[in-house]
Order: C-alpha cells, then sequence, then structure tokens
C-alpha cells in the first residue's frame, strides 16, 4: 500500500542550475521534505543568485520580496544561505555566520600580509647580507 | 494631557517638515512632472510649513510669475507650450505617411465603404498620425538618489565582490524599482541612476536597447555618423536606449540639435517627432536665431510669430514689451525681438526687409489680377 506523505512546510532556499564550473542559482520555494532538485515539486521561484562577479565586480542577486514577504507569513522556512543573502541585503538581520566570515577573512588578509611583510624584510636583510660580504 | 498632546504634533510636524525638506531635495520621478500643474510656486503646505517654522513669511515668488531657479525643462509640458511646438512641428503627409521600416509585413486590404465609414477610417489614421508625431519627454537631467542605509565596519572583506540586490517585484514601474549594494566595505546603500539602468537591462530588458552604452553615441562617432546625415534614425535610437532624464541623453540630443543648427538642416526633422524637442532647445537656450532666419526666408510668418510666443513663455522678462509690440503689427513684433534678443541682428533685420519687400510684391501682383479674377466675380454675383 503506497503512503503519500502531505506536502511539507515551505522552504525558501538555493537550487543550483547553470553549468559545469559555473554555477547560477534559482531561489526557490519547495517543500522542505522533497529533494530541492525535484524541480516539478517547487512552488514558485522567487529570485535568482549569481555567485560569479560580472565585468563590474559585483554579485547579482534578485528577490521578488512580495512574493518572499507571502511565503515568509505563510509559513515558510530559509535555509543558511538563503538566511545570509537576506542579511547581506538587509530584509533580515545580519546573519552571524556572515560576521564570522567577514572577521576570519580580515584574519586571514592580515596574517597573509604579515607574512608577506615579513618576507620582504627577510628579503631585504639576506640581500644586504650579501652585499657586505661582496 | 495637554502637554502629551502638543508634543505628539511637534513631532508629527517634524517629520511632516523633514519629509518635505527630502521630497523639495529629492524631487519624484520626472514622470509625474506630467501630471503636475504648471505653476512653479510651491505647494500650499510647503509655504504654509515653513512660515510655521520660521515665523516668517515664506521667501517665494507668487505663482504668477514662474520661478527663475527652475530648469527651463520643466515648462516643456504646459498645454500652450506643446501646442505651440506640435503647429511647429509641421504636417508634410508625403513625409509622415511615406515608407518606412516596419517590424511586422502586412497584406494591403481593399475594401469597399461607404462615405461615413471612409471618413470615420480617415479619422482614426489621422489620431494613429497624430500618436506618432507625440514629441519625447524633455526633462531636466536626473539628480543622484543613492543614499547610505547602514555603516556596518564588521562586514568588511565579507567577500572580494560587492553584491547588488534587486527587487523584481511584479508590477513596478522601472524607474521606481527598489535597488540595494553592500560595498566591500560593508556599507548597505541603494543604487544609483546608472547601476538601476544596469539592473533593468538585466532582468527586465527592452527590445532595441543595447546592454552597453552604444559606440555610435561617443563624441567622435557622433559627430561622424551626424555628418553623413542620421539625425532622425540616431534620436529615435536615442529615446529608446536612454531615459528622457539620463545626462547621456541630454548630451546626445543636444549634440545632434547643434549639428542641425549649425548646418541648417532643419528640414531633417521637419513633420517628425523630434521638432519640438529641436525648437525647445534652440528657443530655451536663446539660439533660435538661424532658424528664424530660415523661416523668414521661407515667408513663414506664421511660424515665425509661433516661435516668439514660446521664446516669451520660457524667457518672461520682456513679456510685456513684446506684447506692446505685438499689439501693433507682426512685423513690429518681429523688429523688437530682432532688436532686444538677437544675436545676429543685422542679417535678421535684412531678412525681415526682403519678407516685407515679398508681401509688397504679392499685394502689388494680387492688386492687378483682382480686377478680371473669378473671386471678384463670384463675390460680385453674390
Amino acid at each position: 500500500m503506497a503512503v503519500f506523505a502531505p506536502p511539507g512546510k515551505p522552504i525558501i532556499r538555493l537550487l543550483r542550475a547553470g553549468c559545469t564550473n559555473r554555477p547560477f542559482y534559482h531561489v526557490v520555494v519547495q517543500p522542505h521534505n522533497k529533494d530541492v532538485y525535484d524541480e516539478t515539486m517547487t512552488l514558485e521561484q522567487v529570485g535568482t543568485y549569481d555567485p560569479m562577479p560580472n565585468a563590474n565586480n559585483e554579485k547579482l542577486v534578485a528577490f521578488n520580496f512580495d512574493r518572499i514577504r507571502y511565503w515568509l507569513g505563510s509559513g515558510a522556512s530559509t535555509s543558511k544561505a538563503v538566511d545570509q543573502l537576506f542579511g547581506i541585503c538587509g530584509f533580515f538581520p545580519v546573519h552571524p555566520m556572515s560576521y564570522i566570515t567577514a572577521q576570519r577573512n580580515r584574519k586571514s588578509i592580515a596574517a597573509r600580509a604579515e607574512a608577506a611583510a615579513k618576507e620582504a624584510e627577510n628579503k631585504a636583510a639576506s640581500e644586504s647580507a650579501e652585499e657586505k660580504q661582496s | 494631557m495637554a502637554g502629551m498632546a502638543s508634543k505628539s504634533v511637534a513631532t508629527l510636524s517634524l517629520t511632516f517638515r523633514s519629509l518635505a525638506a527630502l521630497r523639495r531635495k529629492h524631487p519624484s520621478p520626472a514622470f509625474s512632472y506630467f501630471h503636475r500643474s504648471f505653476a512653479d510656486a510651491p505647494s500650499a503646505s510647503d509655504v504654509a510649513l515653513s512660515q510655521t517654522n520660521d515665523g516668517t513669511a515664506a521667501a517665494e515668488t507668487p505663482p504668477s510669475q514662474p520661478a527663475r531657479s527652475s530648469p527651463v525643462e520643466l515648462l516643456f509640458i504646459r498645454p500652450d507650450v506643446q501646442q505651440i511646438l506640435s503647429r511647429l512641428t509641421g504636417r508634410k503627409m508625403e513625409k509622415i505617411l511615406s515608407r518606412r521600416q516596419v517590424k511586422d509585413l502586412r497584406r494591403s486590404e481593399v475594401k469597399l465603404l461607404t462615405e461615413d465609414q471612409l471618413n470615420r477610417i480617415r479619422e482614426e489614421k489621422l489620431r494613429e498620425m497624430e500618436e506618432r508625431l507625440q514629441m519625447p519627454p524633455v526633462l531636466p537631467a536626473r539628480q543622484p538618489r543613492e543614499q547610505v542605509i547602514v555603516k556596518d565596519p564588521l562586514l568588511e572583506n565579507y567577500d572580494a565582490h560587492k553584491h547588488v540586490f534587486m527587487d523584481i517585484t511584479y508590477g513596478v514601474k522601472p524607474r521606481n524599482r527598489k535597488g540595494y549594494v553592500r560595498e566591500l566595505d560593508g556599507t548597505l546603500r541603494t543604487v544609483t541612476w546608472e547601476e538601476l539602468d544596469r539592473l533593468n537591462n538585466t532582468y527586465f530588458p527592452v527590445e532595441g536597447r543595447d546592454i552597453d552604452f552604444p559606440a555610435v553615441y561617443e563624441e567622435a562617432n557622433l559627430q561622424a555618423a551626424l555628418d553623413k546625415g542620421f539625425h532622425e534614425y540616431l534620436l529615435g535610437r536615442a529615446v529608446v536606449q536612454f531615459e528622457p532624464d539620463n545626462p547621456d541623453y541630454i548630451r546626445v540630443t543636444r549634440m545632434i540639435y547643434e549639428h542641425i543648427d549649425t548646418h541648417r538642416k532643419y528640414d531633417v526633422l521637419d513633420s517628425t517627432r523630434f521638432m519640438g524637442g529641436l525648437v525647445f532647445y534652440l528657443v530655451s537656450q536663446k539660439k533660435a536665431d538661424n532658424f528664424l532666419m530660415r523661416l523668414l526666408q521661407n515667408n513663414r510668418m506664421d511660424v515665425v510669430m509661433d516661435l516668439l510666443q514660446l521664446h516669451y513663455i520660457l524667457h518672461p522678462e520682456k513679456a510685456d514689451a513684446f506684447q506692446k509690440a505685438f499689439d501693433g503689427s507682426e512685423i513690429s513684433a518681429v523688429k523688437y525681438y530682432i532688436e532686444s534678443e538677437a544675436v545676429r541682428k543685422g542679417n535678421l533685420e535684412l531678412a525681415v526687409q526682403a519678407y516685407q519687400e515679398t508681401l509688397r510684391q504679392q499685394r502689388e501682383a494680387g492688386a492687378t489680377e483682382s480686377g478680371d479674377s473669378d473671386q471678384a466675380k463670384i463675390r460680385a454675383n453674390v
């Protein structure tokens, strides 16, 4: 006897489309208990997200806020990626992971800058030592 | 209770005041100009607010005189200006209804009609023609619209690329769409006009509109194209490519108008939808002398009078003196204009004299014929 699961609560999440090595995400509303890539189950597409920056160094994101508000009002949840995007654009408060990512990036940039500076110092020191020898 | 009430009223008026100030600083989108009535005076609420704030009378010009500080382009949409420009456009049927490039070819239809039906179709076609002669709007250049929403230094270096968000809600006009940018340093702001144009082009492309800035509208290329005579094509393409208040559009159209004026090629735009814009530009910049000369040489005194009327609507400083001269005669009005406003006085005066000479010759020719003309016979019989 087949068991038909009722459609689950809607969730707003990213659906990866595009091609190999060229991702492009559709922001879709789907029942949470269905496979993301079972596109026939998609309730609605409410936006797009292009993670590849364009010629102006921009990552383009489109949101149909009118419909997003409708689904959120109907009890839809959001995936973590979508939460972060909403936070970046100011629709939601900024997600804590965005702050953490930013902090980690700043740390690694600083570390790399320090390492580069140290290497330059060492190089300059070794060159001056060579000059003194010769 | 009274204290609380006055506090809430004070807060309300503060909000209205700041909103009014914000509205004055960032004028509403250009399309609202079409629905605004043309007093250049501030609205009653603005005056009332400024009076309550300062306690002194607002230093605004009375509604009868247009304010000097407002851009002259706002006068374009006035009904009397529109009528004058429409008359100045001309209605050369052979040019308007000539063969042109269309998207879909249609077979010609042959119908058998009564007089009534034929007249109705004629009227319909005339209405279509008037629609095709509708002038593209002349607007002042748009002001910067971007505003910082929040500065968030903790989000600096979140990514090596900025994020640009667009609200693709259905049913919103392209100019009113909302866009937001999260910069690399964490600042969240609204989009600039250029970014909004680009985003609209990406998500809501318009047929005939190029994605990148067309190379033909760069200065050197534009000059070359104009020298080859592509005025009407370039103007039509600019109307599709740009918004009317885009500074690029204004620069391109002005360059085209200047080229036409320099080379006296007014016939190129005659009976097209762009003639109104050309004349409005020339008169508003007080560069209409060459055009006036051409009209006088062609004995178009009716058009000359329209042109002068337009001049004194756009530059009303000496309108009263002109009105007095106009009450005298048309020629005296033209002479007053030449004396007071024109730059190429000598040539224009010669042209007026030539026109008067032509009139005199026509009158004499008419007088010699009138003795045995058909009209005289009919008049005699009646």
